[in-house]
This record gives structure tokens, C-alpha cells and sequence, in this order.
């Protein structure tokens, strides 16, 4: 798949990545019971200069697996290529070392800024740990920073609760920013903010894409704002992604039936298409299962509305199968019995 | 975009920002020096630090006593300025405890305490026990300076002891929460702090002569008083931990130094400050209190502690010997709590006394 900067190269991949947390029992000698299934078995790739935006539910496993991909969290099991380089098996120094090509951007602007901290050494930190300004040169790269991201370059030796949500997550932005990164997981970025400044923060994030060529997976749950900043466009339920399209494959023609009732449930602005459409919307019933017990077969199909479809027309029974996550178009994949 | 949608409010901040930008410290500076009882507090604490460092200096040169010199011939003697007015305060508390309180007897105690000053100020050194003597004829204002050494020295000593120990063990179990390290510290802490300290401090002090120098029972009181720091430390970085710029350091490629010392720390360092101000006091308060039970220094060797264990059976006849050392005692730890106080709000970049 091409993209805008026309290059077809492959920045990020992720194969099978697992992400449990063991559930344990016992004061002095823990047991270990089970698993919470944050993350299972999740497979995509992200090419270089693209937006890759990741959307769910809460508690879907969305910040999980960003965190897992830049090893925050160990994965349990699983691969995660970077540039060609497998992540889980970095250790120490040299992980320490690639964590300049991949920075995140954290949802709370208020949690992901150190109070003690003044703008400048928050933003220059970066440069320091990795060694590569010091001084008086790093200042002046610092305060070129706080330019680019809109900020007053004054404001050098403020605190950050002296700054607004907005503010701050410039701040966040310009942190990550400051090695010159490739990739960039941004973990929400926009969710704590009003939606007037939300506006402001998704055009500084395209702005910098273009202007230094950057790769985004963009978490979020908020499906206008992904489609407008996505390139390509991954769903989540449940620790698994179950379809995977270019953006304008996913809103004009969803498969799965999770992407349906999500699409479905995205008011519209007009309030007379908004009558119309809400006779069609997809409302599901219950509750999403509990990722440490997720249920057998399809992780969907407690709540699915196409499963007795899938058992008339495939014949599956989508309690006990688990459907493969595989390509029934070109770029276009689906973990659904009833396709493919 | 980004740049040019801020290019007005850039030019109106500009001139005022260059005007009031604080770094940190600067801030603390400011909202010290706005802050009066603080500084009151601390001028009373840089008093008695002076006044018992230069002990021996106005023990020879206004004084004129040494504070281990004993004379017999004149034990227990009141403040010298006060030679003939205590006979008369003690007749006038006599006559309170008979019923009736013989008032006029205050403008004798009145005008002899005046005359007496007044003969004590022109007096040269070594003729004026300006607040009396002991039990061996040894000068208590110069016992009192010598005590206030041995006193301030062992709180330095056992805030720096403890405060080392509780701030590393903290750190290290903060950091590393939920895992058998942090178990091992835990297991420890609660080890020691379930340790009867006073019984175990005068046996140990009792049994080993060594604790009973002020280094030693600083040893001993540092080694084990280190656990609340830790405690109180590992329960705030639990939560700090969890912070999402804890994690965005992490993302940044930060080593655990870095995270423990420039991220973890920073903090946590009001309360590491408060606390160890608040631990020189209290080894203070516990060195008088084991040298009032005979197990801390001994005698010759001055203490506030020992000082007033000495002359508790003497406190309605002398009540300048438990008095001064009281006394001593009250304004030490006053200022260093008040101090403490202050500091804590002015190292919290939130609290802005404008």
C-alpha cells in the first residue's frame, strides 16, 4: 500500500502480540490463577509516514498494546519489528537506545508532566538522556521546540500547572518531538481536552507529520477524530482486532458486525439524518465480557447480532469456532465467520 | 499554523514574562522571606546554633567558667543577680501555700533582682552565675551552651543517619512495589519497628559503654529511627510511581537512576525535608530523654538531657537547674518545627503567597 510521502515501506510490525497479566492469589506465596487477556493475539503492520488509528471501547486493550509495542509493558508473547528489529528481545542499554525512535504522547496532560519539573527541563529531558545536546545548545533547541508546537518560548522556566490542558499537551507533543523521532504512539492525545482545543492539537499532530515526515499509531475512541486524522484504521474488542481497512473502506463499507453497530452509533450533526438514521442504528445487548475470561470462540459472539446469520448461512457455530483474522479483500481484513 | 496563530499573545506575554520568571529555588526564596513567623523561627535557630557552637569562647570570655570545674562550696546556688530576691520569692510561696499570698513582698523581689542585674552586667567574668549553679557548684548557663553542642550535634548526626537509610530503603522499595524486593524492605521495616526502641536502647546503651558517646547513641538512635521516612515514602511513591510522567520518562529511554533520583525523588523532597527537620528535633527530644534516664551521655559530659536528670529532685528548691535545660530544649525544637512548617510550604510550587 502506497501513501502520501509515496513510499510502501513497512515501519512497524506486529505480530501475534500478546499482553497478559497474571491474576494472582496468596499473601506470602502468590499463586497464580489466571490471566487478564489485556492484549491477544494481535497481528498488523504500520508503514512508515502513515496514521495508523486504533479504535475500541474502554478497557479494550488500545493503550495496552501501544505500551506493549514500545515495551512499557513486556510483552508475554509475540513480536514487534521495528525497522526490522525485534523489540521483545532488546534489553537494557541498546532498548534503551531505540526508545529514541519511538516516543509516545499520553492522554492526561494533566498526569504526563512532572510537577517539579520546569517546561524546559521537561522538554529538553529527551536530549539529555540520549545524550545528544547539552548546555546552552539544548536551551536553544528546547525553546525551538516550544516554536514549533505554538508555545511561547518564555515560558522556558514554568511549571506545568501553570499552563492550560492545551498548553500542556504541547508540552507532551514537544517532548516527544525533541529526538527526532519516527513513531510516535499517541495514546489518546485529545480525549482529556475540550473539543475546541482538541481541534488545535490534531492539526498541530498533521502539521508535524508533514513537516517531519512522522509515523502515528493513533489510539482513540472518538471515531470522528480518527477518521479524520487515519490513514488506515484498526478495531479493537476485547484484546483482539477484528478489522483492519484503509479509512474510507471502513466507513463506507464495514464487515464485522462490532464495526457496524460502532459506525452506527456516531450521532450526525444534521438533526433531521439523525432521526432517520437512528431507526437503523445497531444497539448491542450486554455488557463486554471480562478480558480475563473471555468467551470461547468468536470474543464477540456473546454479543453479536450476525451470529445465528453465521450458523444459517456458514454454518459455524461462532460459540465454538474462532474465526481467523485474514485478508476477504485487498488491505482489508476481518476476524468474522461471515466473511471470507 | 501553530506559529502564526501565536504571535499576538507571544508579544503580549513577552514583556511581563521577563519580568517575574522564578526558577524553582528563586520561588522558595521568595516565599520564604514573605513569610515572617518562619523567619523569626529561623533566626531563633541560628541563635542557638551560634550561641552553643560558641560555647567555650563565652564560657572563657563573658562567662569566665568552665563547665566541668565543680566547686562544693557553692552547690545549688541561685542565679547570682538573684541572691537576695529568691529567699524572698520562696518566703512569698510559703505564704501562698499557708493561704494567704503575701504580695508586697514583690517590690523587695523586684528591686534586689533589679540591683543584683545590675551589679551582674558591670560584674567581670567568673563573678556572675547568671543562671545559677548545680549540684557540684558548676556554672548551669555554661553547662547549658556545652549540652546544647552534644544536644545539636547528635541531631544533625541522627537525621543524617536516618534520613540516608529511610530515604535509600524508600526509594528502592517505592521503585520496585509489589516485587520480593520491595517485600524484603517491608519485611525489615517491620521488623525493626516492632522493636520495644526505648527498652532496647537502654539495654543496649546500658551494656555497651561505646553507645553512650554521642556518635554512638546517634548510631544507635539513626539505625533505629529510619523507618518512618521509609514508610511514609514508599506509601507516596506507590502512587507517584503509577504517574503517567513516570511512564512517559520511561518511553524517553530514562535509566532507573534518573527515574529514582530526578523523577521519583524531586517529589518527594518537601516531605524528606520536613521529616528531617522534624527528626532533628525529636533526637533531641530522645537524647534527653535516655539521658535523663542515665543510659544516654554521662556525666562530666554535658547534656540537656542528663542536666535535668540530675536536678529533678531539686525542682522546688532549684528550679533553675530543670528550668534552663527545659528551657534550651523548648526553643531548640520550637524553631526547628516552625521551620520545618515553613518549609514545607515554601517548597510546594502550588502554595503561591502572592
Amino acid at each position: 500500500m502506497t501513501n502520501g510521502n509515496g513510499k510502501s515501506d513497512t515501519l512497524l510490525k506486529v505480530e501475534n502480540l500478546k499482553m497478559y497479566f497474571p491474576i494472582t492469589k496468596g499473601i506470602l506465596f502468590q499463586r497464580h490463577v489466571g490471566d487478564i487477556k489485556a492484549v491477544d493475539d494481535v497481528t498488523f503492520e504500520v508503514k512508515r509516514g502513515e496514521t495508523l488509528g486504533l479504535v475500541g471501547e474502554s478497557g479494550c486493550g488500545k493503550s495496552t498494546t501501544g505500551r506493549a509495542i514500545l515495551q512499557l509493558y513486556r510483552p508475554t508473547d509475540g513480536r514487534v519489528e521495528f525497522e526490522g528489529q525485534n523489540l521483545t528481545e532488546l534489553k537494557g542499554e541498546s532498548l534503551r537506545k531505540m526508545r529514541r525512535n519511538m516516543q509516545m504522547i499520553f492522554q492526561d496532560p494533566y498526569a504526563s508532566l512532572n510537577p517539579r519539573m520546569t517546561v524546559g527541563s521537561i522538554v529538553g529531558e529527551p536530549l539529555e538522556v540520549h545524550g545528544i545536546l547539552s548546555g546552552k545548545a539544548r536551551k536553544e533547541r528546547v525553546k525551538e521546540l516550544l516554536n514549533i508546537v505554538g508555545l511561547n518560548p518564555y515560558f522556558i522556566n514554568r511549571y506545568p500547572h501553570e499552563f492550560s490542558g492545551g498548553q500542556r499537551q504541547r508540552i507532551g507533543v514537544a517532548r516527544a518531538l525533541a529526538v527526532q523521532p519516527d513513531f510516535i504512539v499517541c495514546d489518546e492525545p485529545i480525549s482529556a481536552l475540550d473539543v475546541s482545543i482538541q481541534a488545535q492539537v490534531i492539526n498541530l499532530l498533521e502539521d508535524l507529520q508533514a513537516e517531519f515526515g512522522l509515523t502515528y499509531l493513533f489510539i482513540a475512541h472518538d471515531l470522528a477524530v480518527v477518521r479524520h486524522i487515519s490513514d488506515r484504521i484498526a478495531v479493537m474488542y476485547l484484546g483482539k482486532i477484528v478489522e483492519l481497512t484503509d479509512r474510507d473502506s471502513l466507513y463506507k463499507t464495514p464487515f464485522h458486525p462490532y464495526t457496524q453497530a460502532l459506525l452506527s452509533a456516531v450521532p450526525l450533526p444534521d438533526p433531521i439524518a439523525e432521526i432517520e438514521r437512528a431507526k437503523h442504528r445497531i444497539i448491542l445487548e450486554g455488557d463486554v465480557p471480562s478480558p480475563a475470561n473471555p468467551p470461547k470462540g468468536c470474543n464477540f459472539c456473546t454479543r453479536c447480532p450476525a451470529r445465528d446469520r453465521a450458523l444459517k448461512e456458514k454454518g459455524i457455530d461462532c460459540g465454538e469456532v474462532e474465526p481467523e483474522f485474514k485478508e476477504v479483500e485487498s488491505g482489508h481484513w476481518v476476524a468474522c465467520h461471515l466473511f471470507g | 499554523m501553530a506559529e502564526q496563530s501565536l504571535t499576538l499573545p507571544q508579544q503580549k506575554i513577552k514583556a511581563q514574562a521577563q519580568v517575574k520568571e522564578l526558577t524553582y529555588w528563586g520561588a522558595v526564596r521568595r516565599k520564604l522571606l514573605r513569610d515572617r513567623i518562619t523567619l523569626a523561627a529561623i533566626g531563633l535557630g541560628i541563635f542557638m546554633v551560634a550561641i552553643t557552637l560558641a560555647a567555650p569562647w563565652i564560657a572563657e570570655n563573658i562567662l569566665g567558667f568552665d563547665p566541668t570545674d565543680t566547686n562544693l562550696r557553692i552547690r545549688n546556688k541561685p542565679p547570682t543577680w538573684a541572691t537576695e530576691s529568691w529567699p524572698m520569692f520562696q518566703e512569698f510561696a510559703t505564704t501562698c501555700q499557708r493561704g494567704g499570698c503575701e504580695w508586697s513582698l514583690w517590690g523587695g523581689i523586684f528591686s534586689s533582682s533589679a540591683a543584683g542585674l545590675r551589679e551582674c552586667f558591670a560584674a567581670a567574668p567568673g563573678e556572675c552565675h547568671w543562671l545559677g549553679t548545680d549540684d557540684a557548684g558548676r556554672d548551669v548557663l555554661t553547662r547549658g551552651l556545652y549540652g546544647g553542642r552534644i544536644s545539636l550535634r547528635i541531631g544533625a548526626y541522627v537525621a543524617a543517619v536516618s534520613m540516608t537509610l529511610g530515604v535509600f530503603m524508600g526509594l528502592i522499595s517505592g521503585y520496585y512495589a509489589a516485587t520480593w524486593v520491595d517485600d524484603v524492605v517491608n519485611a525489615i521495616i517491620m521488623t525493626l519497628s516492632s522493636i520495644p526502641l526505648l527498652f532496647l536502647l537502654i539495654i543496649l546503651a546500658g551494656t555497651f559503654p561505646v553507645f553512650r558517646s554521642p556518635e554512638g547513641l546517634s548510631f544507635l538512635l539513626g539505625i533505629f529511627g529510619w523507618m518512618g521516612v521509609s514508610r511514609l515514602l514508599r506509601g507516596q511513591l506507590f502512587s507517584i510511581r503509577e504517574r503517567e510522567y513516570i511512564l512517559a520518562s520511561r518511553a524517553m529511554g530514562a535509566s532507573i537512576w534518573r527515574l529514582m533520583f530526578r523523577h521519583m525523588l524531586p517529589n518527594v523532597s518537601s516531605i524528606i525535608i520536613v521529616v528531617a527537620i522534624f527528626d532533628i528535633a525529636s533526637a533531641i527530644i530522645a537524647e534527653a530523654g535516655l539521658s535523663f534516664l542515665g543510659v544516654g551521655i554521662g556525666p562530666p559530659n554535658a547534656s540537656w538531657g542528663n542536666m535535668m536528670s540530675g536536678s529533678l529532685g531539686s525542682f522546688t528548691k532549684a528550679p533553675w537547674l530543670v528550668l534552663t535545660p527545659g528551657i534550651f530544649i523548648f526553643l531548640t525544637t520550637l524553631a526547628i518545627y516552625l521551620i520545618g512548617d515553613g518549609l514545607r510550604d515554601a517548597l510546594d510550587p502550588w502554595i503561591k503567597n502572592e
